[in-house]
């Protein structure tokens, strides 16, 4: 094998190894576990970046692994799976630093970073698989490796929140191997094809294709919180903010969606997909679910309950740009992948802060937090602002694509979602950014931590203003060589649209 | 510098007012001054006025934007830029004792955004910089601990969330071919739409809102009656600035005809005329009714797109014109805020005179600023305007000399006389308010020179019959109005206020009604109701998520979703 055979093992290495010498580590190991958790992100983001200008140069990175006879592991390191690798390998950084500052003094810390690299082991996986089977092995892995992170609290809530988890993760992964399954026997490959592999089957074979993207979408769309599939999601706040970040931003929901781009784009084709007319139910559930998110993120006033209602709603961008079935859209919904990642793991490191500097979680105990944690409350007014979808943020960008998209595929309507999920994402972000900024300070916070003359550990603020800046930058450098839109119109052009 | 070089000196003037926030941002030890910080902020932009024209493309910036400086840019700056000087002098001693430097990184935020308006040169970085200005100035506004000004910060952001929305779907509507945002292809595409009505539309409420167009012009009077004085000005430039230059810049005038929409707009801002003279008379607040004036000039304008878009000829003669009575508008109305913001009653009668002076002669500026249009055009197209300008005048002179309208028997009205002690606490000393006014009125001035050099006798007579004389009338009728004191004031605002109001009022007998127990005729319609409303949809659709975390319903639902996708499909 050479080199470029091994970078996409090495790539999910780098996390699997530090995540297995850690669960070995005792408690008191704090500094090896920490160099350990350091090195195997920066070396997972050198390698990412590699790979990064290697694909971009069109040069192949691929691995494979027999598992059975006629079924093998593949690693394949194309555009859209950097795409995802990237972000996920780049807030894993973030989410690291975050965690160590966060989890500083509590118990269980070598299981809780043996889960996490674990986590994220899973997730690179996910990126990089070649074929359904490989996606649906990591996906599987990631559901497993993600629980012990949920219930890390270990109360009854929390387990609580577990069990829901697992309850709809399960069942969504059996769905999905069912589907994986039943197209294996149809078409003999799982192989992720560019314009996908099942447009060859005849006519007779289209109703069972049918109920197979179904149950692949369904299986899926549990991760990606699609409605009424969203039930664990919010529940699954209760983790503590490092893993909440993972869960809305990094891995699980982002798996989910990464899963719906590949069969629509690399399994059914785009252009299959849409002449079967598979994608439109796709559409109505996604803008609903967009919708629907928004409204119940209204409600809340527990912080991270309404952020993680917020994710329900925002995800859903990304299945609605697949879905729409168009390049610009599709470009859309890939850049949101990156966009939405950027500025969710902002918000949930800023509720996280709060409630671990302040003992702050109810949105009603917010006023007067903007004075008292001033960069906490600007990092996360920018995530604010990007959800809603004001320029110059990342937000924006996703939307505007997403906009064009429908109108381009004649799908006008799209437009009017966008338009009342942003008005609604104003309406339950600005009286956050209100009460934190212009309302008076109180005299005393619940539980306050003093830091003397910083607002908070420097492990805690310097990863939501890391993200933050992002979230600015990637909207308003948006057109640079190196942005995510660039390289989502990359993807679309040499994977789904190019000649 | 050579000329490829050069252009970048556009970006002297947003960077550096970017830079200063940053630095404002600090922490103590190292912030400088922040009302030396903002002082300083708009001096690039002053001296950019100066430079040729030219063009700055930023193609690694949102989707590949560009600095433009061109007339009409050119025009905003010279309004912009010395109305930011006056804000940020007349800020300096509420700076200074804020200790956090938020309020400065705010107005850094809203002046870079305005530059960003006058400088843009596609629409994407020009909504950007809207959107950037306007939340700023929201945050300026409500930056003041007082109830009044917090209630209409509310209502301004509701609104401007409201107004982003329908620009994204006109910049979404207009980019659809080309991808990209920029001003010609943008205005090539309005031209040639087969929808050009729907188009107009959404362009005139989007940035109608900002110029405070009828419907959408609740913000303006509470915004001016709850506002501290010192950002007016800085109030001013952003209607005109997100409002005029925007609507201006995706607009081809001269080439783009619609008589359709020039009849709409006309009767638009007849509308908004009448409704503004109504409700300032009706206010009990002369902030208030000087907030109406600015509805009543905003609609002016819009009267007058509706006269070019009626006719493209007469854009070429008159667009030098116009660019000048932006300007002296734009520093009128800024003097005539600044008038109300200090109290000259204790000083000298002399001094008070000269002080009344000074603000009939913003009033008087206010008023004749659109004259040069109307004589220039001089047919029956300027027939609304003349009924704009008589609305300004009356509404302007009734804020001069309007009697003092309080009464305290009334519950609103102590809520007024409370905003107005909050607001009058926070008053800066009047002699950089007098010193900034007067200014502003000689700017305002030497504008109206520029215009009024090729008047005749007669034109100067009809100005004088259209707005003195109505000003001095409607004083004086307002006044016995007052004593006679059939209209009811209508503090704190507007029509809609009242509805608001009622609505409050309902709920709260709604309230009172669902705890009435009487024994035989129990109301239970309304309890039944109002628990609906409050806690049943809520509850259930909490239970309705709880239901969906169980097991069974968990593989039902996979199970189910899948065979409704293949159905559906």
């Amino acid at each position: 094998m050479s080199l470029n055979e091994w970078i996409p093992l090495l790539t999910v290495a780098t996390s699997l190894l530090p995540g297995l010498v850690i669960f070995l580590l005792s408690e008191q190991q704090k500094r090896l576990r920490t160099w350990l958790n350091l090195l195997g992100a920066i070396s997972k983001l050198l390698l990412v970046g590699w790979m990064l200008w290697g694909v971009f140069h069109d040069r192949q990175y691929e691995t494979r692994l027999t598992l059975l006879p006629d079924l093998e592991l593949v690693l394949r390191a194309g555009p859209l799976a950097l795409l995802f690798v990237a972000l996920s390998s780049l807030l894993w950084l973030l989410t690291t630093i975050y965690a160590i500052g966060y989890l500083e003094g509590s118990p269980h810390r070598s299981r809780f970073f043996g889960f996490f690299s674990l986590c994220v082991t899973a997730t690179v996986g996910v990126a990089l698989a070649g074929n359904l089977i490989t996606f649906v092995l990591f996906y599987e892995l990631l559901t497993l490796s993600t629980y012990p992170l949920i219930v890390h609290r270990g109360t009854a809530v929390a387990r609580r929140a577990g069990r829901t988890y697992l309850n709809y993760t399960v069942c969504g992964g059996a769905v999905l191997l069912l589907g994986t399954v039943w197209l294996y026997t149809l078409t003999g490959t799982l192989e992720f094809t560019p314009r996908g592999f099942v447009s060859e089957l005849g006519p007779e074979a289209y109703p069972a294709l049918t109920v197979i993207f179904a149950l692949l979408i369904a299986g899926l769309g549990v991760k990606a919180a699609l409605f009424p599939l969203h039930g664990w999601l919010p529940q699954a706040m209760v983790a503590p903010a490092p893993v909440s970040a993972l869960l809305h931003a990094v891995a699980v929901v982002k798996a989910g969606t990464f899963g719906i781009i590949r069969v629509v784009y690399e399994v059914f084709g785009i252009e299959f997909s849409t002449a079967l007319g598979v994608t439109r139910p796709l559409v109505w559930i996604s803008a609903f679910t967009i919708i629907y998110g928004s409204v119940r993120a209204l409600y809340q006033d527990d912080l991270k309950r309404r952020l993680a209602y917020s994710t329900v709603s925002q995800v859903s961008y990304i299945a609605l740009g697949t879905a729409i079935a168009g390049p610009v859209a599709t470009v859309g919904g890939i850049v949101h992948l990156v966009h939405q990642g950027l500025m969710k793991i902002t918000l949930f490191f800023c509720a996280g802060n709060l409630a671990e500097t302040l003992g702050v979680h109810k949105i009603s105990g917010m006023n007067g937090a903007g004075r008292r944690m001033p960069w906490t409350m600007a990092a996360f007014t920018i995530g604010a602002f990007g959800m809603i979808g004001l320029p110059p943020t990342a937000g924006f960008i996703s939307k505007w694509y997403l906009g064009l998209g429908s109108l381009q595929a004649e799908q006008g309507w799209v437009v009017f979602v966008l338009a009342a999920s942003s008005a609604l994402n104003a309406a339950y972000f600005l009286p956050i950014i209100y009460r934190a900024w212009f309302c008076d300070t109180p005299e005393s916070w619940p539980s306050e931590h003093d830091f003397g003359k910083k607002e908070t550990k420097w492990a805690l603020l310097a990863p939501p203003l890391i993200t933050a800046f992002l979230s600015i930058a990637v909207g308003l450098v948006a057109s640079s060589l190196y942005s995510p839109l660039e390289w989502a119109r990359f993807v679309a052009r040499r994977e789904f649209y190019g000649p | 510098m050579s000329n490829t070089l050069f252009p970048y000196v556009l970006l002297i003037a947003p960077t550096w007012s970017l830079f200063l926030c940053v630095v404002a941002a600090l922490p103590n030890k190292t912030r400088l001054n922040s009302a030396d910080i903002v002082t300083w902020g708009a001096l690039p932009s002053l001296a950019i006025v100066f430079l040729p024209d030219m063009k700055l493309q930023l193609s690694t910036i949102l989707l590949s934007s560009s600095l433009v400086l061109d007339s009409a840019g050119r025009v905003f700056l010279v309004l912009i830029a010395p109305l930011w000087l006056a804000t940020a002098i007349l800020a300096r001693p509420r700076l200074r004792t804020d200790q956090s430097g938020s309020l400065a990184v705010l107005m850094l935020l809203t002046m870079t955004g305005l530059i960003g308006i006058a400088l843009a040169g596609d629409a994407m970085l020009m909504y950007a910089s809207t959107t950037v200005a306007g939340y700023a100035l929201y945050g300026m506004l409500v930056y003041q601990q007082n109830r009044a000004a917090h209630g209409a910060g509310a209502v301004l952001v509701v609104l401007f969330v409201i107004s982003d929305l329908l620009i994204f779907e006109l910049l979404i509507i207009l980019a659809q071919t080309w991808l990209g945002a920029d001003f010609r292809e943008l205005r090539f595409t309005f031209l040639m739409s087969d929808s050009q009505g729907f188009l107009v539309g959404l362009l005139i409420l989007g940035f109608g809102v900002k110029i405070g167009i009828l419907g959408f012009h609740y913000w303006l009077p509470v915004v001016l009656r709850s506002s501290a004085v010192e950002f007016r000005p800085a109030l001013v430039a952003y209607i005109f600035g997100a409002g005029l230059l925007a609507a201006y810049r995706i607009l081809s005038l001269g080439q783009f005809d619609a008589p359709t929409a020039a009849v709409w707009l006309n009767w638009l801002a007849l509308a908004t005329f009448f409704y503004a003279w109504l409700m300032g008379l009706l206010q009990a607040d002369r902030n208030a009714v000087i907030g109406y004036a600015v509805v009543a000039i905003g609609a002016i304008w819009l009267a007058i797109l509706g006269i070019f878009l009626d006719e493209t000829s007469l854009w070429g003669p008159m667009s030098g014109k116009l660019a000048i009575a932006v300007i002296q508008s734009g520093f009128a109305i800024a003097a005539l805020l600044l008038f109300r913001g200090v109290s000259v009653q204790s000083s000298p009668f002399s001094y008070r005179v000269a002080w009344l002076g000074l603000g009939i002669l913003s009033a008087w500026l206010v008023t004749i600023a659109p004259m040069a249009i109307v004589t220039g055009i001089s047919d029956s197209r300027v027939i609304s305007l003349y009924w704009g300008i008589g609305a300004v005048a009356f509404l302007s002179g009734y804020s001069l000399f309007g009697r003092k309208m309080l009464t305290d028997d009334n519950e609103a009205e102590n809520e007024h006389r409370e905003t107005a002690r909050a607001v009058r606490a926070q008053l800066p000393t009047k002699e950089p308010v007098i010193m900034v006014t007067a200014s502003l009125i000689i700017a305002a001035t030497v504008a109206a020179l520029f215009n009024v050099t090729n008047w005749s006798l007669n034109e100067w007579r009809a100005v004088a019959i259209v707005s003195t004389i109505p000003m001095i009338v409607a004083a004086a009728w307002a006044s016995l109005l007052r004593r006679f004191n059939w209209t009811p004031p209508v503090p704190p605002g507007d029509i809609l206020s009242v509805i608001v109001a009622l609505l409050g009022k309902t709920h709260s007998a709604v309230d009172r009604l669902t705890n009435i127990s009487v024994s035989r005729w129990e109301i239970k319609a309304i309890p039944v109701l109002d628990d609906i409303w409050k806690t049943r949809l809520r509850s259930s659709m909490d239970r309705a998520e709880d239901v969906l975390r169980r097991w069974p319903t968990a593989i039902l639902l996979a199970v189910f979703t899948g065979l409704i996708i293949a159905w559906a499909a």
